[in-house]
């Protein structure tokens, strides 16, 4: 049975070892395709951005005042580097055939990969534990961006400025939407509790314990010894063992329809 | 090319002729009598008005191949106009039928006498105003390629279906098979990843495509996982200036792991419900578009959306239990919310353009409806199986929303363009709440319901103004600047809660009035840099009156907390590209936000209420101000010393006050001794610190290997101003994080890849004798690799194997797991 298994590890060292020498051996050989890397699209070429606004004129109209059009030149050598064609690809196939959405551009909003070429840090956080889906291919950047508008922290159409809480609200009805006794964390935004790309903590919490809430509602002490007193009453025994928004607490941290210390 | 377009000029807007533009009334409405003008001498062109065709390039002497000879010169000069999505003047050369067919004008081509051919006269610049490609558009063509297209036409206009851009007819479909099995937590690797263990299998994606003429165009396209429930479908029809149905189905389930906090002192270090959370989310839709030239652009639609299911909550219950004899709490019990949300929103949204400006109006009405329920325990004893009772708060919520977006945009020079918009929302909600208790250990035991409030109502009514402009009639200079002004008006009230002594009123209003101003600018004249600077400015002024006469604490008050703050962000930068192959970035942002609270009122309502000599017992009656500062600064170096390598590093730094100013106030102890007098005064009640590291190469050392990789390191410290007080540890750590990717081509037929993805998180907290320790520490990897392998022209084989372990020490390896996940494809296309 030892012997067996000798046998076998030696096989699978031996399988290795020649996919290996295979591979090498390949590398060798002549190719006519190539690998790419989004936004790279095979067999195609930079046509340059005032190409693509012959065509693209609602987003020509406005992309100037975007924040990604802070470095962008028209000049057609830097069309890779700060044009269209750097988030959507080379653009002369797509140009051939016409337009459409098909192979031959590349839409960032359905694979976020051309976005993460920049956004390194993002791309990041939506590998962590707890995020939001983009990664999956469930959700996309343009739901909460709008690439091509002058402001970015809002979803396409809609008004030229965003509003509070507009992008989130499209989704988290639930917690963004009207109660009789808001928290009013909330006129702050949405961001200001949770991390919106994904995080290390569920709910994607910047913080999961109690330094969330006391960041604002923190107070000065009578003096030392006299325990913890938050909101005119002594918090000691509350904030040992447990969260403000625990069971009996703080629940419904997003605001209440009955209660003005939002406990229920 | 724009072949007879001139109708169309007016409709174009902007894209019209210079000179109609730029003149006067009086001189527009002579352009114009001459555009009909040119229309009769046009239309006398297209029914053979006279052409000197001596001027014609004379056909080529060759035997022309329409892939060799024609087909590059449409690509080159002509399809990017006239392909096959929204052709200009209806005319488009993708079909030898529509290219003889012509657009608005009629016939261009006349097969077999190439001199006769208005396509011809305008291709070879023989008739004014007519000149394809127009100027700016694009390089005339040269004799010889109008030759070669006379040639063309002459000898039959042959065309080549084989090659066509513009295929029929597409058919794709990626079966799968994949099975993942899981050592340790699977609720957790669901949660992690949004894949579930055991066998699945489905449709990876699938495309049906359909062009049974020009411009119509029917696709179908999705996935389907049968097991998990996840479903993506989306139809389209389309028929050129006709309209469209587009209409869709998703689904997928979003799950939660069931466990809640960990204490090690504990016997029982953690609890977790043993059900299996997840909410199914989904939408499906229908949109009726409408786009005949020249009428407005028009959508009708529906869309239904719904979350259904039970999601983990951090509202965790009480477990007591004793640590050497001493008795100990500690909130660490999972606690989970039941969701039932499903909306319907109807949409008509409609798009014109009138005099150069878009003009564009959506209007939604929404009907809302949730019914949520959260399921607290009351508290568990440590060494029982079961809560001694749970709570459940039960909440039903439904509103209909009306919200209408108009917003118009006029490029009135290229340099110059406004816009405006106006939207306004009206709101009216119901909802009801009630609190039962259960009994688990004898569920014959009927729900005590021992709170009901009776309809609380909402209203809220939103008026929005916003108006912007792009300017930059300088050289190098652009300036945007926008201003919004937002008013809102909120009203809730409510009474009931049936254990009251008194009838529960209470009641809340809060009008706010918003003004937002932005500015910003971008100089690009400086060699190689580009120098940007914005900034946004927000005034609100919040009218807030909140009454309750008898509540849950026993407390009542009757408070005004009007509020005015202030807001504003600077950010400035410069992007420097001394030559191509770098490019660095810096940038600086400052926010800063001061909200100051006008204590009109603060007071208690009743007389017998025990805490009324606390002069108001509605938090936070006695805060005055708070504060927000952040200062981020960014910097990124890009470098791409060759065509085949390019690195990115990116530095940030982030920090945060936040300040709190509260007024003197009497505080009840927690022992009930006598009232504390607070001293008030301002303090920094919280601080937070990051900085973040990340860089990336991507690598493509010979045409048949891509590797790219990222990696990411952040620290962050979070302290609050009570800090030590009651086990309020700062929260302080770090993460890693290293994306890597390869790609390798191995022949001609097949592909190789591997990904591995790695994080570790490092915010674990020694606070367990003071408090709850919620920091995490954990490490997590993921890598994949698989082979791709295509068979002929239609048929790609897929085949990859998945590894993930996580471990989380921080909760004692209780959310630990090892999964292992096989998958197998096979892409079938037809086209």
């Amino acid at each position: 049975m030892k012997g067996m298994k000798r046998y076998a590890i030696g096989g699978m060292g031996g399988l290795c070892a020649m996919a290996l020498i295979g591979l090498f051996l390949s590398a060798c050989s002549t190719l006519q395709r190539t690998v790419t890397l989004p936004p790279e699209i095979e067999g195609a070429t930079f046509v340059g951005n005032k190409v693509c606004m012959d065509c693209h004129t609602n987003i020509a109209r406005a992309f100037p005042a975007s924040p990604h059009a802070r470095f962008h030149k028209d000049d057609p050598k830097w069309a890779g580097i700060s044009g269209c064609e750097s988030c959507h690809g080379q653009g002369s196939r797509h140009v051939a055939a016409g337009g459409g959405r098909n192979s031959l551009i590349v839409n960032p909003g359905k694979d976020p990969t051309t976005c993460f070429n920049c956004h390194l840090e993002v791309h990041a956080e939506f590998r962590l534990p707890q995020h939001h889906p983009v990664v999956e291919g469930r959700m996309n950047c343009v739901q909460c961006h709008d690439p091509h508008g002058r402001d970015i922290m809002k979803p396409a159409r809609g008004l030229a400025m965003a509003r509070l809480n507009e992008s989130c609200a499209t989704c988290h009805r639930d917690q963004a939407r009207s109660f009789v006794f808001e928290h009013e964390a909330m006129r702050e935004g949405c961001t200001v509790c949770h991390a919106p790309h994904g995080g290390v903590n569920r709910k994607m919490l910047i913080q999961p314990d109690n330094n969330l809430c006391l960041r604002c509602h923190a107070e000065i002490q009578h003096r030392p010894g006299d325990g913890l007193i938050l909101g005119k009453f002594d918090h000691s025994s509350n904030a040992r063992g447990r969260t403000c928004w625990a069971a009996g607490c703080h629940s419904a941290v997003h605001g209440s329809n009955i209660n003005s210390r939002l406990h229920y | 090319m724009k072949l007879f377009n001139f109708i169309s000029v007016r409709g174009r807007g902007r894209y019209g002729p210079a000179w109609i533009r730029r003149r006067t009334l009086s001189s527009r409405v002579a352009g114009y009598v001459s555009i009909v003008g040119l229309m009769l001498v046009t239309s006398l062109h297209t029914f053979g008005a006279e052409v000197d065709v001596t001027k014609l390039p004379p056909p080529a002497k060759m035997t022309v191949d329409f892939d060799r000879d024609v087909r590059p010169i449409f690509e080159t000069s002509c399809i990017k106009c006239h392909g096959a999505e929204r052709p200009k003047s209806r005319f488009s050369l993708v079909t030898r039928e529509s290219v003889i067919k012509g657009g608005e004008q009629g016939e261009a081509v006349k097969v077999n006498d190439s001199s006769a051919s208005p396509l011809i006269h305008s291709v070879a610049r023989a008739v004014a105003d007519m000149e394809m490609p127009p100027e700016g558009k694009g390089e005339p063509l040269t004799s010889q390629q109008v030759g070669i297209l006379r040639a063309w036409i002459d000898q039959g206009a042959k065309w080549s279906e084989k090659t066509s851009n513009h295929a029929a007819s597409i058919f794709s479909i990626t079966p799968m098979l994949r099975w993942i099995d899981i050592k340790g937590n699977r609720d957790v690797f669901r949660e992690h990843t949004g894949m579930t263990e055991g066998w699945e299998g489905g449709a990876q994606d699938f495309v049906f495509e359909e062009r049974p003429r020009l411009g119509e165009k029917f696709r179908a396209e999705g996935s389907v996982f049968g097991r998990a429930r996840d479903y993506r479908l989306k139809l389209d029809y389309e028929r050129s200036d006709v309209g469209f149905v587009k209409g869709g189905f998703e689904q997928f389930h979003q799950y939660y792991d069931d466990m809640g906090g960990y204490y090690a002192p504990f016997s029982t270090k953690s609890f977790e419900l043993g059900r299996d959370l997840s909410v199914e989310i989904g939408k499906v839709w229908i949109d009726f578009g409408l786009t005949l030239p020249h009428w407005p652009r028009m959508v009708m639609g529906y869309e239904h959306q719904y979350k259904e299911g039970a999601k983990s909550s951090l509202s965790w219950s009480e477990v007591e239990g004793d640590i050497a004899g001493i008795p100990e709490g500690r909130k660490i019990f999972p606690a989970y919310k039941n969701l039932d949300e499903k909306l319907h929103i109807l949409k008509f949204d409609i798009s014109h353009e009138i005099g150069g400006w878009f003009i564009e109006d959506n209007l939604r009405v929404e009907l809302y409806d949730l019914q949520s329920s959260r399921v607290e325990n009351d508290f568990v004893q440590l060494g029982q199986d079961l809560p001694q009772s749970v709570t459940r708060a039960n909440e039903s919520v439904d509103h209909v929303e009306v919200v209408n977006t108009m917003r118009g945009e006029k490029l009135i020079r290229d340099w110059f363009m406004v816009s405006g918009g106006y939207l306004y929302s009206k709101l009216d909600s119901d909802a009801t709440f009630n609190m039962e208790s259960l009994t688990p250990s004898d569920l014959s035991v009927a729900p005590f319901v021992w709170d009901e409030s009776q309809p609380v109502t909402l209203a809220r009514d939103s008026h929005v103004f916003n108006a912007s402009t792009r300017l930059g009639p300088w050289e190098g200079l652009t300036f945007v600047a926008g201003l919004q002004n937002e008013w809102t008006k909120e009203l809730g009230f409510g009474r009931g809660l049936s254990w009251a002594p008194d009838p529960h009123v209470y009641s809340a209003s809060r009008s706010s009035a918003l003004w937002e101003e932005d500015v910003g600018f971008r100089y690009t004249r400086i060699p190689y840099t580009v120098i940007h600077a914005e900034g946004r400015m927000r005034q609100e002024w919040v009218d807030h009156h909140e009454s309750d006469a008898f509540n849950f604490d026993g407390t009542d008050f009757i408070r005004d907390t009007d509020a005015k703050s202030d807001f504003y962000e600077y950010r400035a930068g410069l992007s420097v590209s001394p030559w191509r192959p770098v490019m660095f970035e810096g940038n600086f942002k400052h926010r800063f936000k001061e909200s100051q609270y006008l204590k009109v009122i603060d007071d208690g309502l009743l007389p017998f209420d025990p805490f009324n000599d606390f002069n108001g017992n509605g938090y936070p009656g006695h805060i005055l101000s708070r504060e927000i500062a952040l200062d981020e600064v960014e910097l990124k170096l890009a470098i791409r010393p060759a065509s085949w390598f390019k690195t990115t590093f990116k530095y940030q730094i982030v920090a945060t006050d936040y300040g709190t100013a509260t007024a003197f106030s009497k505080a009840l102890p927690f022992d009930g001794n006598d009232p504390i007098s607070q001293p008030g005064g301002s303090l920094l009640s919280g601080n937070y610190d990051a900085h973040i590291y990340s860089a990336s190469a991507t690598l493509t050392p010979w045409r048949r290997l891509v590797w790219s990789t990222t990696f990411s390191y952040s620290d962050s410290r979070t302290v609050t101003g009570v800090d030590g007080r009651a086990g309020t540890v700062p929260y302080t750590g770090d993460i890693y994080s290293i994306l890597s990717m390869a790609n390798v081509v191995i022949d001609e037929k097949t592909d190789w890849h591997v990904n591995y993805t790695y994080s570790l998180g490092n915010y674990d907290q020694d606070g367990a004798a003071a408090a709850l320790p919620l920091g995490i520490a954990y490490d997590r990897h993921g890598v994949t690799t698989g082979l791709a392998r295509r068979f002929g022209k239609r048929i790609t084989t897929h085949l990859q194997y998945g590894y993930f372990r996580y471990d989380e020490p921080s909760s004692g390896g209780v959310r630990d797991y090892t999964a292992h996940a096989i998958l197998g494809m096979v892409n079938v296309k037809f086209e």
